[in-house]
C-alpha cells in the first residue's frame, strides 16, 4: 500500500489551495455556529427581557384605584398610562405595547362590592401580546390573592387558607439557560450536516473532476496500486469532513471565548461533561465521519462528471440531513422513547451527541450508531474500492 | 520493448450494444525505435495504449512492457513506462515542481535523487520560468512540457505517446518532437500515436496502421509507400485505409 502517502499530500494540498473548499467546509461552519449561538442567546436574552418587564398600557375610565397602581408599580411590568383606550389600542396595534388593560368607570366601587373586572386587550397575532396577557394575569392573579389573604387575615383566619393547594416545581435538569438547551438540540444536527456538506465540493473533484480532467489517468498511470489511490484520496477527504465538524466545534469555543450571549450558558453544559463524554463524542463524530468521506467518495468514483456527483451528493445530502433535522424534535414525540431509534442511521448519531451534551449518556447510544457507522464506512469504502478496480472508474458508459 | 499479441477489446456502446474498438491486434516494438501507430480518430489507438498503459485490460491476447504483462504484472509495467497524452492532464492547483515531487514519490524516488532529477528536468525542458506557478495558470504547451517531465521522471525504459502534439503551438511541438527524437537516441522504446503523417515521416521507425480496430499494414514508412505506390505518407495511409473520395462525409 505504498503511495498512500503521496497521493493524500497531493489531495490535502489541491484541497488546501481550493478557496471554495476553505469556505464551504472550513469557514462556513465556523460562521454558523457564532451566528447560531448569538441567534440563540440572543434569543434567550429577549425572551427574558420580555417575561421580566412586560411593556402594557393602563387606561383609566374612572378614579385612580388601587389595582391600577399596583399594576404600574409591579416589577414584571413596564406601565404606560394612557388617555383612552382608543390611543392605548394604537399603540398596541403598533407593537409599542403587549397589552392594554382597561380600568372601567366605577372600577373601585366594584372592588369593594365584588364583580370588579378589567378590561384586557391583546393582539393574538403577536407572541409577545400574549406573552404580555399571560403576565398581566399572573400579577392581578397574585394581587387577588395578596387582596384575599389581607381579608383573611382582617376576619382572623389564617392567610394560608387564600392558597389551600400550592403547586411547587422541582426540576431535576442542570441550571442551564434556554440558549444552552436551544443549542443543544442544533449542534448534533450541525456536527451532522457539516461532516456530510463539509465534503461535498472536495468529494466531486477528488473522483469525479479528475475523471473529467483527465488527472485521474495520469494518477493511474503511476507505479501503486488502485487501492493506494483510492485510500490517499479516502483519507483526504476524511480529513476535510473531521476538520469542518471540528469548525462547528471550534465556533462554540470562540463563542464562549468571545462571551457571546449564550455562550455562559453552554459553557455550564460542556463543563458538566466528563472524560467519558468527550470520549464517547469523539467516536460518534469520528465514525460518522468515516461513514460520510466513504458514502461521498462512492458516490463520486459512480459518476461521469463533477457536475453529476454533485447533483447526486446534492440529493444524497437530503437523505442524510432529514434524519438529522429529526433529531431535533424526535425529544417532543413518543417515537423519541422507542428503543428501535438507536438502529436509525444519522438520527442515532446526532441522539447520541444530544444526550452526550445533556449528560444522559447511555452505553447503546453511543455504541450502537458508532459500530453502525464503522459497518457502513466499510461498505462504502468497499464499494469505492471496487470501482476503482475496474475499467469504469476512467469512464462509465 | 513492448509486445501486443492478439489484443481484442470490445466495449459497451452508448445503446448498449457491443462495440469492438480492438480486434486481433498485435506488434512489437523495440529499443531505440520510434514505432509509429497511426489511424484515424476511433480507429483503436487510444485503447490499444490503455491497455499497454494498463488503464485497461483486454478481452483477449497478450501484451507485456519489458517482459511484463499488463494484466497480472500491472505495477511493474506502470514502472517501466512513461504515459504522455494529448490532453495534458495536469493537476491545476499544484506547482509544476510539486507535480514532479509528487509523482517521484509515487516512483519510489525520494530525497536528493528526487530533488537532482527534479532540476535536471526543470533544466533540460525549460521548466524554470513557470516551475513555482499553478499548473492552471500555464499555457497548453507549458503543461505538455510538465507532462512530459512527469513521465521521464523515473527514467523508464519505455515511453508512449498519445498523440502528444495535439493542440500545441508549432514552436512547441518541435520542441515535443525533438524530444521524442532524443529519447529514441537515448536507446528508450517509444510508442508514438497520432494522425500528423509529417510526424510520422520524421520520426517513426516503424508504423502500423489501426482502421476499425485491425492493423491493416506494418512496416518502415519508405515500405508502407511502396507498397502502396504512394509518395507521401499521407496518400499511403489513406490508401491503406481504403479511402475514397466523400468517404468521411
Amino acid at each position: 500500500m505504498n503511495g498512500i502517502g503521496p497521493i493524500f499530500r497531493k489531495e490535502w494540498r489541491e484541497v488546501m489551495r481550493d478557496r471554495r473548499v476553505v469556505i464551504g467546509a472550513f469557514v462556513m461552519p465556523l460562521v454558523l455556529v457564532l451566528f447560531m449561538v448569538v441567534l440563540f442567546g440572543g434569543l434567550n436574552q429577549s425572551v427574558k427581557k420580555a417575561q421580566v418587564q412586560v411593556k402594557i398600557g393602563l387606561v383609566n375610565e374612572g378614579e385612580p384605584n388601587l389595582i391600577a397602581t399596583a399594576l404600574a408599580t409591579a416589577k414584571e411590568l413596564r406601565a404606560t398610562n394612557y388617555a383612552t383606550t382608543a390611543l392605548a389600542q394604537a399603540a398596541l396595534k403598533k407593537g409599542d405595547i403587549a397589552a392594554v388593560l382597561t380600568f372601567p368607570a366605577g372600577f373601585s366601587q366594584q372592588l369593594v362590592t365584588g364583580g370588579a373586572q378589567v378590561r384586557a386587550t391583546f393582539d393574538s397575532r403577536n407572541p409577545r401580546s400574549s406573552i404580555g396577557l399571560g403576565v398581566a394575569r399572573e400579577v392581578v392573579s397574585q394581587l387577588n390573592l395578596a387582596s384575599v389573604r389581607a381579608r383573611f387575615i382582617t376576619l382572623n383566619l389564617s392567610g394560608e387558607l387564600a392558597e389551600p393547594v400550592r403547586l411547587r416545581p422541582y426540576d431535576v435538569a442542570e441550571k442551564t439557560g434556554a440558549a444552552a438547551m436551544g443549542l443543544v438540540g442544533m449542534l448534533p444536527y450541525l456536527i451532522v450536516m457539516w461532516a456530510f456538506y463539509g465534503g461535498v465540493g472536495t468529494a466531486a473533484d477528488l473522483v469525479a473532476g479528475e475523471k473529467e480532467r483527465g488527472t485521474l489517468e495520469t494518477l493511474l498511470t503511476a507505479p501503486v496500486s488502485r487501492q493506494s489511490v483510492a485510500m490517499g484520496k479516502y483519507l483526504a477527504l476524511v480529513g476535510v469532513c473531521a476538520l469542518s465538524c471540528l469548525a462547528s466545534v471550534g465556533g462554540i469555543i470562540l463563542a464562549a471565548l468571545l462571551r457571546m450571549p449564550g455562550s455562559t450558558d453552554l459553557a455550564a453544559i460542556v463543563g458538566h461533561s466528563n472524560l467519558v463524554t468527550w470520549l464517547s463524542i469523539a467516536a460518534l463524530i469520528f465514525s460518522l465521519v468515516l461513514w460520510f468521506a466513504a458514502a461521498l467518495l462512492a458516490v463520486s468514483s459512480w459518476a461521469r462528471t463533477m457536475r453529476e456527483a454533485q447533483t447526486y451528493l446534492t440529493v444524497a445530502g437530503f437523505i442524510v440531513i432529514m434524519p438529522a433535522v429529526f433529531s431535533q424534535v424526535i425529544s417532543f414525540t413518543e417515537l423519541g422513547a422507542n428503543p428501535a431509534i438507536v438502529w436509525v442511521p444519522v438520527l442515532n448519531t446526532a441522539m447520541g451527541l444530544r444526550e452526550a451534551l445533556l449528560g444522559q449518556l447511555t452505553l447503546g447510544a453511543v455504541v450502537i450508531p458508532s459500530l453502525q457507522n464503522l459497518g457502513l464506512a466499510v461498505l462504502g469504502y468497499a464499494f469505492v474500492l471496487r470501482l476503482f478496480q475496474q475499467e469504469a472508474i476512467l469512464r462509465r458508459n | 520493448m513492448i509486445r501486443a499479441d492478439h489484443l481484442t477489446k470490445t466495449f459497451a456502446g452508448t445503446d448498449r450494444h457491443p462495440v469492438a474498438a480492438l480486434k486481433d491486434v498485435s506488434f512489437t516494438a523495440e529499443p531505440g525505435r520510434v514505432f509509429g501507430l497511426l489511424g484515424v480518430n476511433g480507429a483503436g489507438k487510444t485503447t490499444c495504449l490503455r491497455i499497454l498503459a494498463t488503464l485497461i485490460t483486454p478481452d483477449q491476447g497478450v501484451a507485456s512492457v519489458q517482459g511484463y504483462n499488463v494484466a497480472t504484472q500491472p505495477t511493474e509495467v506502470r514502472r517501466s513506462l512513461g504515459f504522455v497524452s494529448g490532453s495534458t492532464a495536469v493537476f491545476g492547483r499544484l506547482t509544476p515542481r510539486e507535480m514532479l515531487a509528487c509523482f517521484g514519490q509515487l516512483n519510489g524516488l525520494q530525497g536528493a535523487v528526487l530533488g537532482d532529477r527534479i532540476e535536471a528536468l526543470v533544466d533540460r525542458l525549460n521548466l524554470a520560468p513557470f516551475a513555482d506557478r499553478l499548473c492552471d495558470q500555464l499555457s497548453t504547451g507549458q503543461k505538455q512540457r510538465v507532462s512530459i517531465a512527469r513521465a521521464m521522471l523515473h527514467d523508464p525504459p519505455v515511453l508512449i505517446f498519445d498523440e502528444p502534439t495535439s493542440g500545441l503551438d508549432v514552436v512547441t511541438a518541435q520542441t515535443v518532437m525533438e524530444w521524442i527524437e532524443d529519447v529514441r537516441e537515448a536507446g528508450r522504446t517509444v510508442l508514438l500515436s497520432t494522425h500528423v503523417m509529417s510526424e510520422v515521416d520524421r520520426l517513426c521507425d516503424e508504423v502500423a496502421v489501426l482502421h476499425e480496430g485491425r492493423i491493416c499494414a506494418v512496416g518502415t514508412p519508405e515500405a508502407l509507400r511502396a507498397s502502396t505506390d504512394s509518395r507521401t505518407m499521407e496518400e499511403s495511409f489513406l490508401r491503406t485505409i481504403g479511402y475514397q473520395r466523400g468517404m468521411g462525409e
